[in-house]
């Protein structure tokens, strides 16, 4: 927080106060149920959302409150609202812990959503077709009526789009979102057929009968293997009826199940972080899918990952991609008064692709904090750093073979390609894991036990666990409700690999909420405490919540 | 089941208290600023089958017949539609009428070319309320409106081999001016300046003119700007025709663009522009003129007219926005000019120059401007201007 901010914020502090503050404590906060938003309800209509009046509005108004809104003065967003005691979230039409919970193999990973090894052999039939653009894009039926929706790389620049789309696919997959059955395709020409009856619409929106000539004359857009045959991503339909994107703020009032406003949803907010790490600079609503599937309820898709890593869909991407929107109402500002003198860091960046097929991607100059998608996105807006750092957990769940096996998936034809992608994609966990993990004290699967009848608590702390920083130099305070003060030092004892074990003097009854810090010298970050809220327990105390 | 799950919305705290007469402030200035536009400029941009309207124009337009918008005509113009018809190919005609009520029309052939063009032609234009203020370095800020029509009948031609530019052109024109067009009653252009004072009021002047020109263009063009230097000299003979007297302008450009960066240049250009009479005179409006959007931007156009015209103009132009396929950007500028007009430039001395500066932005393609705004201010007050051509 600014000075300014906390002059503000320390004079309103008495009127916080009296207004109650955030949400009610840990424990007395009912706990989320798990698979709640898949109860049955009535059919939802599709909806078409006008992308551009949204785009506009959040580039404007949100950039403007987000800024000099009081709230921005105040130093901060409210917390997610869907969080579980522990900070975390439950499974749900949103999102299912999988890679965290029950850490996935590397073949699991690879083989991410697919339920098969994607459109069968023999005809695929076009049955609706993009033929302008820089790159063409058909809907098929394959030989078993499965309908997938097939793009293609831009010129130049083959299995750019397509791997990268896969590769995606198959992260955001294993870190929890629900994302179409994307596969690599390649195919020859002749397997291509044209449902009769099928048009496209021309660069003059004139309505045209689609032939097997026009496919191809479009496919010339697009390179093809030495042996001649195309490579495409072909993306399933989602199971279900498609009823338009999700957004990211506010309820979908026709969705009885859609209970929390967007924005303040953990898996919303935190997927800026998984997306930083994939550079999804395209995360926006028009990427995303509610279905309703059976028995009756909204299942909401990530879908279309064409510009992430390295691509920008029809070219690599560029520096400036991940740092500024499209529209920046602030840098654009910023340049105008300072007469072109403002500078986000991208501008003098001298870049080339790193290959054709992985494009661009920054690595080692990489940082989480600053990037930013290509458009402003509500939930990212409202990002905490409990919401980060939930976020960085998810990503941090990522081994370095789970990462090459989601590599593997994309196909890239150069095995050094693959490697070089693979090694971008861990330096920038690493640096997610560095960025948001300092600012908090990641203490997880806490426990208390009581010893000489003492209490104690022992935690795991996972910038240890996952190699972030070593126990040379990190030291543990805590205080609680009887010791306001900060208590450190030898009191607390090394358990295993990252466990720290804190005996506790004094605490008391019948609840205490005990606060640790994690503080790592030289690091110049002051994190922000871990909250365990300790409940008495028969003759002990049991952890009754917690808060990052 | 809402009792057994978290609550959807937070406790109101500070902010949120603090945040509704900032809401009440705010939400009319941004359903004005924001919203209405945003409808606006959404529903613009729906892909749709195309509408009658849409559909007309591109039947017209297959059928060689253009309509469109345009910003100017000529001095003083105003917005202009325009219409041009080229089913003959390269056969055209063109029409512009503008809310002032001047006009343009031309009927000729025209082949273009990368490094070549040709064009030869008939046209009649009628700038309909032309300002005048007066010859001298330092008339005053009154301005009276006459009207000019002319006939132009003629071939011109230009080709370019890097680094050399040459044009030239053969022409001949019919110049009468009179009262100006839904102006009111401007007779004190009439009395003030009449035909014994001034040449060319109320008066039919006929030419034969002819006009070379030759440049050197050493700019390179990376993204969306040019680096290097540009220079241009043209010289004009105005030959009279039924005993009018015969008189030639000189004029010659020096560019210079050196950019900082991708993203931030400085522009200098400087120009000189002479008229030289044989014997006799020189019509008014065909004087050397300082003022406008080619010689300095905080005054009107033709707002000192006299013989000899310099201009000298620094421009830091830097980009402030781009889209993100690199396909347009929008540049700011801010400028600072001094500019001079006198009987001859040896006899311009400091009083005679006049300062002008401002701000402005440009839309800008790889291949040209999309559009201008700017403001210009100067000692007389402030200049607004808005240029752009637009095609439905």
């Amino acid at each position: 927080m600014n000075r300014r901010s906390s002059i503000v914020a320390a004079s309103l502090a008495p009127l916080f106060a009296a207004c109650g503050g955030g949400l009610a404590p840990a424990p007395e906060r009912p706990q989320p149920i798990a698979w709640a938003d898949t109860l049955p309800i009535p059919e939802p209509p599709a909806r078409d959302i006008n992308e551009v009046r949204r785009l506009v509005e959040v580039s404007l108004t949100d950039e403007v409150a987000d800024v000099l809104g009081p709230r921005a003065l105040f130093g901060g967003h409210h917390e997610a609202l869907n969080v579980d005691r522990f900070d975390d979230v439950v499974n749900s039409a949103w999102y299912e812990r999988r890679n965290r919970s029950a850490s996935m193999t590397p073949a699991d990973v690879r083989r991410g959503p697919s339920t098969h090894d994607g459109p069968s052999d023999g005809a695929l039939t076009i049955v609706a077709a993009k033929v302008q653009g820089i790159s063409p894009g058909f809907t098929v039926l394959d030989t078993r009526g499965d309908r997938y929706v097939l793009k293609f790389d831009p010129k130049g620049y083959l299995y750019l789009s397509s791997s990268a789309g896969v590769v995606s696919n198959r992260l955001l997959y294993a870190a929890g979102y629900h994302v179409p059955e994307d596969y690599l395709l390649h195919f020859r020409f002749d397997r291509l057929r044209v449902e009769p009856g099928t048009t496209f619409t021309d660069d003059k929106f004139i309505e045209r009968p689609l032939t097997l000539d026009v496919a191809r004359e479009a496919l010339t857009r697009t390179d093809t293997l030495p042996d001649g045959r195309y490579v495409a991503v072909a993306s399933e339909y989602v199971p279900g009826s498609p009823k338009g994107p999700f957004l990211f703020s506010g309820v979908r009032k026709d969705d009885l199940n859609d209970y929390y406003p967007h924005e303040h949803r953990r898996e919303l907010r935190g997927l800026k972080v998984v997306s930083s790490w994939l550079n999804h600079v395209d995360m926006r609503f028009m990427n995303t899918l509610d279905a309703y599937v059976k028995p009756g309820y909204l299942r909401h898709y990530l879908i279309d990952f064409a510009a992430t890593l390295g691509s920008g869909t029809i070219r690599p991407h560029e520096p400036r991609e991940g740092l500024e929107y499209n529209f920046d109402l602030w840098a654009t500002l910023g340049r105008m008064v300072t007469f072109g003198f403002y500078q986000k860091g991208w501008e003098d960046e001298e870049w080339a692709p790193i290959q054709p097929t992985i494009g661009w991607l920054s690595a080692g100059s990489f940082e989480p904090e600053r990037w930013k998608p290509n458009w402003p996105n509500e939930a990212f807006h409202h990002q905490t750093t409990r919401d980060a750092y939930w976020g960085a957990k998810l990503v941090a769940a990522f081994t370095d073979e789970q990462i090459r096996a989601a590599v593997a998936a994309g196909g890239l034809p150069d095995e050094g390609a693959a490697d070089t992608l693979a090694t971008i994609l861990m330096t920038r966990r690493d640096a997610i894991v560095r960025t948001w993990y300092a600012k908090v004290s990641p203490v997880e699967n806490p426990s208390v036990g009581v010893r000489d009848g003492v209490p104690y608590v022992r935690f795991e702390d996972v910038g240890l666990r996952d190699g972030t920083w070593t126990r040379d130099g990190t030291r543990y305070e805590w205080r609680h409700d009887s010791r306001a003060g900060w208590t450190g030092g030898d009191a607390a004892t090394p358990v295993g690999s990252a466990g720290v074990e804190i005996r506790l003097f004094g605490l008391p009854e019948p609840e205490a909420r005990l606060e640790v810090r994690i503080v790592r010298r030289g690091s110049g970050v002051e994190p922000r405490p871990a909250l365990l809220y300790l409940r008495r327990s028969g003759y002990g105390y049991e952890v009754a919540g917690l808060e990052h | 089941m809402a009792e057994s799950r978290p609550p959807n919305r937070h406790r109101t705290d500070a902010a949120d208290i603090a945040t509704v007469p900032f809401k009440i402030v705010a939400w009319p200035i941004n359903f004005v600023l924001v919203r209405l536009p945003a409808v606006a400029i959404g529903e613009l941009s729906v892909p749709r089958a195309p509408g009658f309207l849409v559909r007309m124009r591109r039947e017209l337009g297959e059928a060689g017949v253009h309509p469109g918008l345009r910003s100017s005509v000529g001095p003083r113009s105003g917005p202009a539609v325009a219409m041009r018809l080229d089913p003959l190919s390269p056969i055209e005609l063109e029409g512009a009428f503008s809310m002032r009520g001047s006009q343009r029309y031309w009927l000729g052939g025209r082949v273009k070319q990368s490094d070549f063009g040709l064009e030869a032609g008939a046209a009649w234009q009628r700038d309909a309320q032309v300002a005048f203020y007066g010859v001298g370095p330092d008339t005053p800020d009154q301005q009276t409106l006459y009207r000019r029509d002319r006939v132009e009948l003629g071939v011109s031609s230009w080709r370019r081999s890097d680094p050399l530019w040459l044009d030239g052109e053969i022409t001949y024109e019919d110049n009468l001016t009179g009262l100006p067009v839904w102006a009111g009653n401007q007779l004190a252009t009439v009395e003030e300046f009449s035909p014994a004072d001034l040449f060319g009021i109320d008066e039919r002047l006929r030419y034969i003119r002819f006009g070379l020109g030759a440049g050197l263009d050493f700019t390179r063009r990376t993204g969306f700007q040019d680096r290097g230097i540009r220079l241009y000299a043209r010289g004009t003979r105005f030959e009279g025709v039924d005993g009018t007297d015969s008189f030639h302008q000189l004029s010659f450009e020096a560019h210079g663009l050196a950019p900082l960066n991708r993203r931030q240049l400085l522009a200098l250009q400087a120009r000189i522009d002479l008229t030289r009479e044989d014997a006799g005179r020189i019509p008014f409006y065909h004087l050397a003129a300082l003022g406008g959007e080619e010689t300095a931007l905080g005054y009107p156009d033709t707002r000192f007219t006299e013989h000899d015209m310099v201009s000298l103009t620094a421009e830091w132009r830097y980009e402030v926005w781009r889209d993100i396929h690199n396909t347009t950007r929008l540049e700011s500028f801010v400028y600072f000019g001094e500019g001079a007009v006198g009987p001859r430039l040896d006899g311009i001395t400091p009083e005679d120059w006049h300062t002008s500066y401002g701000f402005g932005f440009r839309a800008v393609q790889r291949d040209g401007m999309l559009g201008l705004l700017y403001l210009g201010f100067s000692a007389e007050g402030l200049q607004f201007g808005l240029g752009g051509e637009w095609t439905p």
